[in-house]
């Protein structure tokens, strides 16, 4: 088995609000998630949020998510987080709207650690950022914690606070990594 | 001749072997002004157009008279600043400092000033970079001097819609890359096979 392996990718050819991978094999340790994405909402940076799932059911929307970050947007430092969640809101990543130039996707990338593990809890970590715009240029790293020890078999990415899209050109792949 | 990592070699078909592909790795032996690597544009695993991302990974330093060097990354020949935007959010140590930046600044590396032997460290993730998208990337640099030191997060927009082609990693300040510097080049290729 190769060490880094490619198990899905994701190219939008239109708008979705969510982006969802599936039945995830539990033969990797670590999975890393790889984004390029914009966002159809009036704002030059903005968060993705991200569920799991365990079991082969549907993702979790309890508030058992807390998420963290550290970042900088034009000349102001900033961290966050703490307070549950439905969703992790601060671990990124941090793509694009569209009050900056429509070629403009952010990026990022997440490393969901250890996440077949069935006795501990998920935890997940991001940078990401998009470089672009006249006061919400943006730069973070984000933490994630799940209270949830169940194998992640289940990952939806959802435009901010699910009540966005996703723009066409919006691209995730998701990797499986062996030691 | 080598053959892309995903077509099996000895049937020509298509597989998701392993994602993350090394194109090139080049060590300095002295002192050099800057390291760029070109895609071979052949459909081998030197050319660029097969990957989804590519992944910088710089150990370096350089002979500029400072302790601390900016470090540029530039793509396809383009040496005009105003065609790269960045974010940085950064720590000395004692504070925190976050700006924007219209030039292709990426990170931080030790320079001439420093104690002798130390090096510093860079993680660049570039995306999409055969999208007709403008080029967006993510640096992470390390840069700890005996005493002083940075450590740096960067987004950078190349404010172009064209394929990446090649990538030049070059101080900020002229200095050259010193003798013992190591920069690494992967592709990174997406899922292939449904």
């Amino acid at each position: 088995m190769a060490v880094i392996e490619a198990i899905e990718t994701v190219y939008l050819e239109a708008d979705a609000a969510l982006i969802e991978f599936t039945s995830i094999p539990q033969t990797y340790e670590h999975l890393q998630l790889r984004i390029s994405a914009r966002q159809a909402k009036a704002s030059e940076s903005i968060e993705c949020t991200i569920r799991l799932g365990t079991g082969g059911g549907a993702v979790d929307t309890g508030n058992n998510y807390y998420s963290h970050r550290i970042n900088g947007w034009g000349t102001t430092e900033n961290s966050g987080g703490g307070n549950a969640l439905a969703y992790w809101k601060r671990l990124g990543p941090i793509v694009s709207g569209e009050s900056v130039d429509a070629a403009q996707y952010g990026s990022g990338v997440i490393d969901i650690v250890d996440y077949a593990n069935t006795n501990k809890n998920t935890t997940a970590l991001a940078i990401s950022g998009s470089a672009l715009g006249a006061t919400y240029s943006w730069i973070q790293f984000g933490s994630g914690l799940w209270d949830n020890t169940g194998a992640v078999d289940r990952i939806a990415i959802a435009a901010a606070d699910y009540s966005n899209t996703f723009v066409r050109g919006t691209e995730a792949t998701l990797y499986g990594l062996n030691s | 001749m080598a053959f892309p990592a995903y077509i099996d070699a000895s049937t020509g078909v298509l597989t998701d072997g392993e994602a993350w592909v090394g194109i090139a790795t080049t060590t300095l032996g002295s002192d050099t002004a800057s390291v760029t690597f070109t895609s071979t544009d052949d459909g081998q695993v030197g050319d660029f157009s097969q990957y989804m991302d590519l992944v910088v990974i710089t150990y370096g330093r350089t002979a500029t008279a400072v302790t601390q060097d900016n470090i540029w990354m530039r793509f396809n020949g383009d040496t005009t600043n105003g065609n790269y935007a960045g974010q940085y959010l950064e720590a000395n140590g004692s504070a925190v400092t976050a700006n924007v930046e219209a030039q292709p600044i990426v990170g931080i590396l030790p320079a001439n000033s420093a104690t002798a032997n130390i090096f510093g460290s860079m993680v660049s993730h570039l995306f999409d970079v055969n999208s007709g998208k403008y080029k967006s990337s993510v640096h992470q640099s390390a840069c700890d001097t005996d005493g002083s030191g940075y450590v740096w997060l960067h987004a950078m927009t190349w404010k172009n819609q064209s394929p990446i082609t090649s990538v030049q990693v070059i101080s900020k300040n002229a200095g050259n890359l010193k003798d013992g510097s190591m920069i690494s080049l992967f592709g990174v290729l997406p899922r292939m096979v449904a």
